[in-house]
């Protein structure tokens, strides 16, 4: 297991050094810079910028350097933990990302808990009572919940919230506590607005996993070992919890790793239609506004947690299933 | 069929009918690359870049991983194993000794870091009472000591996981019936 994990350790570092640099790149495709975007915006508006200051920023923060210099003094600051400066906000990355993030990782951890704990018990009856009358309504919910796009029912649930109940659903706490520092009362806030944007961001994953978890489940239970188990008079219970439903979980497993960002980068649409205090809103502006830093600084964050979330979803998949699969293919 | 696994070196045998199993130097000078690129420039960062708490402990835990590493390869380098009727005997750095009467623990994992799977290695966990040994699959002659470990596990009626009995069929040697496997 030591040597596995050395390995893969060894595998991480130029995968992140490649997306650093595919990026970088990216990010400084669009001619021009965040200072450029941000005459041209002025000018538009009939206002005069400061050039002097711009010409003074340009130079403090290198824009006027080769392309590899000005990816040489990002990686290095990113490797002290300096994310660089935030044009947009006029604040360090760290400091614009710092609450949004808190939100954004509460959001999506309880997004995670919310899939698992429904799709996980449903796939489970699904598979054990296929074509049974409730396996076809769960299928059907399941089939209309994969079917139905976050924004468009975050849309429904906001209109259906106004219309009955004359409330407003979005933010994720009272207006009183924005830009207010952690509090009891803030905390409460927070949880009691939090589940709409689960229910609505967590939803399409939740489909997609029962139908998974539900076919994968149905494959080990046809299999020879299950009905030689049931032969024996091994107990259905004791049956499907040692070794089917085991093995119908390893797919879910190597999916850890993907988990977090998708749910992330997924939630983007819908935090801006639920006015959500998250980051995706945030790294939508910053990618418009060509807010280097923050966007560069964020988007190597999100590629960070995708490549150590798949590195601990290869080392749980090790460490419960080291068997050779012959004929495996890629993707499995 | 694929062969997710490279054909194992022979082992040199004795007159008395042990055999002596070593890992090919070839080998091992993967493994101290490997060791080396990671706790060099570990400590090289750690050593001239101040980091926050949270930071020297993560780059701090990396260095300490490539550096147990590092060491087992010496360890491994260092270290033959004489197989006999009777007993694994690891003679080197570090001398250990199972005797296959004795034996309570065995496990065959299989690992790679490619996701079709090939290209992977072996890796066979060995107890006796409370010595441990495990090796893995560039040793000389891995598939004779699988083999002599898995008749030792049949003989005493060992209790093997499902995953070590697939590995075992994937290696072509075949269990006995009661690990029919699957």
């Amino acid at each position: 297991m030591l040597g596995y994990l050395v390995r893969r350790i060894l595998i991480m570092i130029p995968t992140l050094i490649a997306i650093s640099i595919v990026i970088f790149i990216i990010i400084n495709l669009p001619p021009g810079n965040y200072f450029t975007t941000y005459i041209a915006e002025l000018q538009s508006q009939g206002e005069h910028a400061n050039l002097a200051k711009i010409a003074f920023l340009e130079q403090e923060y290198g824009f006027n350097k080769p392309l590899w210099l000005q990816y040489l003094y990002w990686t290095v600051g990113l490797l002290h933990g300096n994310m660089g400066f935030s044009f947009l906000y006029d604040e360090p990355v760290t400091r614009v990302v710092g609450d949004r993030l808190i939100l954004t990782f509460l959001v999506s951890f309880t997004t995670i808990l919310f899939t698992y704990v429904v799709a996980f018990p449903i796939g489970v009856y699904s598979a054990t009572h296929q074509y049974s009358l409730s396996d076809y309504l769960l299928t059907f919910l399941g089939f209309l919940g994969l079917a139905t796009p976050s924004f468009l029912f975050a849309l429904v649930l906001v209109y259906l919230a106004h219309v009955w109940f004359g409330i407003s659903i979005g933010g994720l706490m009272d207006p009183r506590y924005l830009d207010q520092p952690w509090s009891w009362g803030k905390a409460l806030s927070v949880f009691a607005h939090i589940w709409i944007p689960v229910i609505v961001i967590g939803t399409a994953g939740t489909a997609a996993m029962i139908r998974r978890l539900r076919a994968n489940l149905l494959d080990e239970l046809q299999k020879q070992y299950v009905v030689t188990a049931r032969a024996k008079g091994l107990p259905p219970l004791k049956l499907l919890f040692k070794y089917p439903l085991r093995l119908a979980l390893n797919p879910f497993i190597s999916d850890i790793g993907s988990l977090l960002p998708h749910v992330i980068s997924g939630a983007v649409v819908v935090s801006v239609v639920l006015s959500l205090p998250t980051t995706g809103p945030m790294l939508l502006e910053a990618l418009r506004s060509q807010d280097m830093y923050l966007a560069g600084s964020f988007l190597m964050f999100m590629a960070f947690l995708t490549v150590v979330g798949v590195f601990l979803s290869d080392i749980a998949l090790a460490m419960l299933d080291p068997r050779i699969r012959f004929h495996a293919t890629a993707g499995q | 069929m694929d062969q997710p696994i490279p054909a194992f070196a022979t082992p040199t045998e004795t007159a008395a009918g042990a055999t002596w199993h070593r890992y090919p130097t070839a080998a091992m000078v993967g493994d101290y690359l490997r060791a080396a690129a990671g706790l060099v420039p570990a400590v090289a960062i750690l050593a001239t870049t101040p980091f926050s708490e949270a930071g020297t402990i993560v780059l701090g835990g990396f260095a300490a991983i490539f550096a147990i590493f590092g060491l087992r390869t010496v360890l491994r380098h260092g270290t033959s194993l004489e197989m006999t009727d009777t007993d694994l005997r690891a003679i080197g750095i570090w001398r250990r000794t199972i005797a296959w009467a004795e034996l309570d623990r065995m496990k065959l994992a299989y690992y790679s870091t490619r996701r079709d799977r090939k290209s992977g290695w072996m890796q066979l966990e060995l107890g006796a009472r409370s010595t441990r040994l495990g090796l893995d699959s560039r040793i000389a002659g891995f598939d004779r000591l699988v083999r002599r470990a898995a008749a030792a596990a049949a003989a005493r009626d060992l209790e093997l996981s499902e995953t070590t009995i697939a590995n075992l069929h994937a290696l072509g040697l075949a269990p006995p019936e009661r690990w029919g496997g699957r």
